[in-house]
C-alpha cells in the first residue's frame, strides 16, 4: 500500500493531494520533502503524549504497540477508493493495493500477500506498485495486454527482491480491474491470479466476476466430490495460482464485459469475501437493508468502503482486509468527479 | 561500555484477558575479545583462624595456610588485595592497611605472614565483613571481590549484628562464600553470599582447599566490569511478579530491586566477565489488552556506568487462538521445573532433619524426578547419597538410613545450582 503514495502525495500540513513529482504543495505551498514524516500522535491505547511514543513505535507509559503507517491505509479519491486494514489476528498488513484514475475511469489493484510464506508484504506491494503504474498509462486498446505485460513485470520485481535461497519465496494474489467509460455504459477488463475478487453490483444484484484460483473452486468444476466434502477439506483455500518466484505461470485469467451503468466496481481480497462468500451475501453487505444504514444512499464510496472493513473485523478479522471501490456513473451524471 | 547482547526466549501470545507474561532472558558479555584494558581488581581474602581450626591435627589450618598461598600466588600481577584472618575479631593480616599491588616481592611477602598465622579464639563473622567493607569502600573505581572461608558458625556475635553487617555491606564488593568441614551453618553463608552477589559452596575435607581457592580467585580474575545491573522498564499499572536469575544458579533478584523512577527498576548484577552468560526468569503482569494489541511487557536494558542499553524486549500479543496462546516455551518450562527442583530439595532436607520421613521421601523422590527429566545430573548424583533411588522417572525413592552430613549439605548448597535446555532426557 504504501506505494500508493508514490503516485499521489499528500500534504502532511493541509492534507492536500499532491502529483507525485510536486515539489511544493499545490494548495499551501508548503515544502512536500521538508514535512514529509508524518506527525506524531498521542497513544492509541492510553492516549499518553505524543513524545512518549518511541521511534519503534512503543508507547513509554503504557507499552502499547502503535500501529504502523500500512496497518490501516486509506486512498480517497472521491468516487473511487481504497482502504486496507491488518485485520484483528495478523501482525501484520501483508495486503496491498493500489487506485488510479484514467482519462475515462478508474483502475483499481489488489494483491494479497501469501501469510505461508516469508515477507510477502514485499511481493504484494511490488506487485501493487508495478501494475498501477503499467495499467494507469496503458491506451484503452491496449488494456488487456497492458494487465497481461503488467503481470509480468510485477513478476519480475518479485523475483528481484527475493533472495536467491529463499525455500518459501515472497508471493501474492493479483487482481486488477479497469474500467472503461462510454456514455452510461463500461467496459470492464478483470485480470487475476488467486483468490482476491472483482464484483459488479448494479440494479440490486451482486455479480462475482473473478472465479478463485483455488483447490476448491479446482475440486467444484472437477465435479467429482461433494461441495460440503471440498469445503472441509484442509486444502479448500490453498491457492492454485499466484505471483512469486516459484509461480510458473503468471498469465492472469482475463474477463472482459461491458455493463450498463450507474454500478459500483468493487475488487477485494479474501479477508472481506470469506465473511460474505456467496454474491448474494456480498450485495447485502454492500448495500445493507435502509432501516438498518439510514440515508445509504449518502454513503460516500470511501464510507462504504470502511463500512466493509470494518464489517469483517467484527466477524473476527482473521485476515489481512483490503476493498476497493468504483462508483460508475455516465460522464453527464452529477455524482461523476472524474478528474 | 561493555557490549551485552542478550535473546529472550517466551511464548508472547496471551489469551484474551491474559495478564501475566512469561520470558526467560539470556545476557551475554560480548567484550571477551576486548582489546580495552579491563577495569583494576581489588581482592581480599578472609580466613577463618578461629581455635576451631587446630582440630583434624592441625590439618585445617595447615591447608588454609597453604590454600591461602595458592591464591595469593593466583593474583594477576597489578591487582589489589589484602588478607584478613577471622576470628571473634578481625585482624588485617597483609598489608597492615589499605591494600597492595600484587607482584613478586608483595605476594612473597603475604605469603610469609600467612604462614606465621595461628588459629585462636572464636567466630564473628560481621566483624570480618566490616573490615572488609572498609577495605573495599576505599576503592570504589575498582572491581570489587571477597573470598571467605570459615569452618564453624557465627557464635561471638548476636544474629542481628551479622545482618547488620551484611546490611552495610550490599554493594560494597561481592563475596564467594565457602564452608569447611560440616560444622557450619548453611543458611548463614547462604544469607551473606545472596546479599553479596556471590556463591556458597561446601569444602568437605582440608585437602580440597587449595584447589577450590585457585578455582575462586582464577574466576575473580576473569572479572572485566564492576556493578552491572539489569534494568527493566515495564509499563505503567505493571507489577514485576519475580526476576530470578536461573542460570548458573538460581538466585531471586526481586526484592534487590532499586527504583530508578516510577516505571524502571535496576537489578544488581555485580562483575562480569568477558565471556559470561546468565540466564535470567522475569514473570511480570501488565493491563491486559484486547484481543489482536500488542504491548511492551518490559523493556530490558543492561545499565553500567551510568548509561543504560537496551538489549531486549518481552512482548505480549493477544490473540483468540488457542493453538497459540496455550504453547509453552521450552525455556521458560526448563527453568520453571529448575526451580521446583531446587525448592523440592529444600523442602525435602527440611522435613527430613525435622524427622517428617513421608515428606522428606515425597518431595526428594519428587527432586530425582525433576533432576532426571531436566537433564541435571550433578544434582541426580547428590540426591543418591541421600536417598536410594528405585525409578528415577516416576521419582521413587527410599531414604537412607546412614548418611553423611557432608553429603546433605552438598545437597542443601548445591541445590541451587542449573543446567541449561537441551542437557533433558
Amino acid at each position: 500500500m504504501t506505494e500508493v503514495a508514490a503516485h499521489d502525495r499528500t500534504c502532511t500540513n493541509c492534507g492536500e493531494t499532491c502529483p507525485s513529482d510536486a515539489k511544493w504543495c499545490e494548495a499551501c505551498g508548503s515544502d512536500l520533502d521538508a514535512i514529509a514524516a508524518p506527525p506524531k500522535k498521542p497513544c492509541v491505547s492510553c492516549g499518553g503524549d505524543s513524545v512518549e511514543i518511541t521511534d519503534d513505535g512503543w508507547c513509554q507509559l503504557c507499552g502499547t504497540k502503535q500501529p504502523a503507517p500500512e496497518d490501516h491505509v486509506v486512498v480517497d479519491r472521491g468516487w473511487f477508493a481504497i482502504v486496507s486494514d491488518r485485520g484483528r489476528v495478523h501482525r501484520t498488513n501483508e495486503d496491498a493495493g493500489a487506485v488510479a484514475a484514467r482519462p475515462t475511469g478508474a483502475a483499481l489493484v489488489v494483491c494479497d500477500g501469501v501469510s505461508s510464506t516469508n515477507e510477502s508484504q514485499h511481493a504484494s506491494q511490488n506487485a501493487a506498485s508495478t501494475i498501477i503504474g503499467l495499467v494507469e498509462q496503458a491506451s484503452v486498446t491496449g488494456l488487456e495486454q497492458a494487465i497481461v505485460d503488467a503481470s509480468a513485470a510485477a513478476q519480475a520485481e518479485i523475483v528481484n527482491v527475493t533472495a536467491q535461497t529463499s525455500a518459501e519465496p515472497p508471493s501474492c494474489t493479483m487482481v486488477t480491474a479497469v474500467a472503461h467509460i462510454t456514455g452510461d455504459r463500461a467496459d470492464l477488463r478483470i485480470g487475476w491470479l488467486g483468490d482476491s475478487r472483482a464484483y459488479w453490483l448494479a440494479n440490486g444484484t451482486a455479480t462475482q466476476l473473478t472465479r478463485d484460483h483455488s483447490w476448491a473452486e479446482e475440486q467444484l468444476a472437477l465435479g467429482e466430490l461433494d461441495p460440503a466434502v471440498i469445503e472441509a477439506d484442509s486444502r479448500a483455500h490453498s491457492i492454485t495460482r499466484w505471483l512469486g518466484a516459484d509461480s510458473h505461470d503468471v498469465t492472469p485469467e482475463m474477463l472482459t464485459m461491458q455493463v450498463e451503468l450507474p454500478g459500483l466496481l468493487l475488487v477485494c481480497s479474501d479477508g472481506l469475501w470469506n465473511y460474505a462468500p456467496t454474491a448474494q451475501e456480498m450485495h447485502t453487505v454492500v448495500y445493507p437493508a435502509l432501516d438498518q444504514q439510514a440515508g445509504e444512499n449518502n454513503e460516500t464510496v470511501l464510507a462504504r468502503a470502511e463500512r466493509l472493513v470494518a464489517f469483517a473485523n467484527e466477524k473476527g478479522g482473521h485476515d489481512n482486509i483490503t476493498v476497493a471501490i468504483a462508483e460508475l456513473t455516465p460522464p453527464s451524471s452529477p455524482s461523476s468527479l472524474q478528474e | 561500555m561493555a557490549d551485552f547482547t542478550a535473546q529472550v526466549f517466551q511464548n508472547e501470545y496471551l489469551p484474551s484477558g491474559g495478564d501475566t507474561v512469561d520470558a526467560v532472558i539470556t545476557v551475554n558479555a560480548a567484550n571477551g575479545a576486548s582489546t580495552a584494558p579491563a577495569q583494576g581488581l581489588l581482592e581480599v581474602i578472609i580466613v577463618d583462624m578461629s581455635g576451631s581450626m587446630n582440630e583434624e591435627g592441625g590439618a585445617k589450618v595447615r591447608s588454609a595456610k597453604a590454600a591461602t598461598a595458592v591464591a595469593i600466588d593466583t593474583l594477576a600481577d597489578g591487582v589489589e588485595f589484602a588478607i584478613i584472618a577471622g576470628t571473634d575479631r578481625a585482624t588485617q593480616l597483609y598489608p597492615r592497611s589499605g591494600t597492595a599491588t600484587a607482584d613478586a616481592s608483595s605476594r612473597n611477602e603475604a605469603k610469609k605472614i600467612v604462614n606465621r598465622m595461628r588459629a585462636d579464639g572464636g567466630t564473628a563473622i560481621g566483624t570480618w565483613l566490616r573490615l572488609a567493607a572498609e577495605i573495599f569502600a576505599s576503592r570504589p573505581d575498582l572491581i570489587r571481590h571477597s573470598l571467605l572461608l570459615t569452618d564453624g558458625k557465627n557464635q561471638h556475635e548476636s544474629d542481628d549484628v551479622l545482618q547488620a553487617s551484611i546490611n552495610a555491606c550490599v554493594g560494597l564488593f561481592q563475596c564467594d562464600c565457602r564452608g569447611l568441614g560440616v560444622d557450619w551453618n548453611v543458611d548463614e553463608m547462604r544469607r551473606i553470599a545472596n546479599a553479596l552477589l556471590g556463591t556458597v559452596d561446601i569444602i568437605p575435607s582440608p585437602d580440597d582447599m587449595e584447589a577450590e581457592f585457585e578455582r575462586i580467585i582464577s574466576g575473580s580474575m576473569q572479572k572485566q566490569v564492576a556493578d552491572v545491573a539489569l534494568r527493566l522498564w515495564s509499563p505503567k499499572g505493571a507489577t514485576i511478579e519475580f526476576l530470578k536469575q536461573v542460570s548458573p544458579n538460581i538466585d531471586d533478584l526481586t526484592p534487590k530491586a532499586v527504583a530508578v523512577d516510577a516505571l524502571t527498576d535496576d537489578f544488581p548484577l555485580g562483575a562480569w566477565g568477558g565471556d559470561e552468560s546468565r540466564d535470567y526468569h522475569l514473570r511480570v503482569r501488565i493491563p491486559a489488552g484486547n484481543v489482536g494489541d500488542e504491548r511492551l511487557g518490559a523493556r530490558v536494558m543492561l545499565a553500567l556506568d551510568g548509561q543504560a542499553e537496551p538489549i531486549a524486549l518481552v512482548r505480549a500479543v493477544w490473540t483468540n487462538d488457542e493453538n497459540l496462546s496455550t504453547r509453552i516455551n521450552r525455556e521458560v518450562a526448563h527453568y520453571t521445573g529448575q526451580a521446583e527442583l531446587a525448592d523440592a530439595i529444600h523442602d525435602g532436607l527440611a522435613a527430613r532433619a525435622a524427622g517428617d520421613d513421608d515428606t522428606a521421601t515425597m518431595k526428594l523422590g519428587r527432586a530425582v524426578q525433576l533432576a532426571h527429566e531436566t537433564g541435571n545430573e550433578d544434582s541426580v548424583r547428590l540426591l543418591q547419597k541421600v536417598v536410594d533411588v528405585d525409578d528415577p522417572k516416576t521419582g521413587t525413592v527410599r531414604l537412607r538410613k546412614q548418611v553423611a552430613d557432608a553429603d546433605a549439605m552438598a545437597l542443601d548448597v548445591r541445590s541451587t545450582r542449573t543446567v541449561r535446555v537441551g542437557k533433558g532426557s
